[in-house]
């Protein structure tokens, strides 16, 4: 039924998206904890702080598209597994 | 929810955490916009270990619920059982009394 796999493809997308969201938050996190001293003289982002933040994320993303890629290519083994199964 | 559904949705939970467990603890530098070659690699063995790793916590995770379950099916059995012990004592004390009821 169309209407049934038109369910599951946008209940997939909102899980995507749902993902995406919860990788900002962990991205941030993370890039706070490592570039940011937790020292509080002054309210301005330092130039240092700008160029790791940069990094960082820039950073992140790629650890995240690999592993995105990796797993992806484990998924598609484990399939050809079962189908020989 | 379908259970396929829930698997993907695990799977997704576990890939954001397999992304910021090896990001925290591989990425030490931030001297350029690039991964260096030993960030790289670190990645690269951080996630085979992680995905290694959560195999084997289901099946030691499996094993440990059979034994559980097999457990408390085992006491429920007991249970059962010296709860039917019970009933029978009384319902045989109930019959000695009624036969042994005085005549004077």
């Amino acid at each position: 039924m169309a209407q049934l796999e038109q369910q599951k493809l946008q209940l997939i997308q909102e899980l995507e998206i749902e993902m995406m969201a919860d990788m900002y938050n962990r991205l941030t996190n993370v890039c706070h904890k490592k570039c940011i001293p937790p020292v509080y003289n002054d309210s301005e982002i330092a130039k240092g702080e700008a160029v790791c933040l940069d990094r960082c994320v820039a950073k992140f993303l790629d650890i995240h598209e690999r592993i995105g890629k990796k797993l992806g290519q484990l998924s598609m083994q484990d399939e050809e597994l079962l189908k020989k199964k | 929810m379908d259970a396929n559904i829930r698997t993907f949705k695990d799977f997704l939970q576990i890939y954001n955490n397999l992304s910021e467990m090896c990001f925290k603890n591989c990425v030490v530098s931030f001297n350029s916009r690039l991964l260096e070659d030993s960030e790289e690699k670190c990645v690269e063995d951080c996630s085979a270990k992680f995905i290694k790793l959560n195999h084997r916590f289901m099946a030691i995770y499996t094993e440990y619920q059979q034994i559980i379950v097999n457990k408390r099916i085992k006491e429920a059995e007991e249970q059962a059982n010296q709860a039917s012990i019970a009933e029978n004592s009384v319902v045989s004390n109930v019959q000695e009394e009624s036969i042994s009821i005085p005549t004077s």
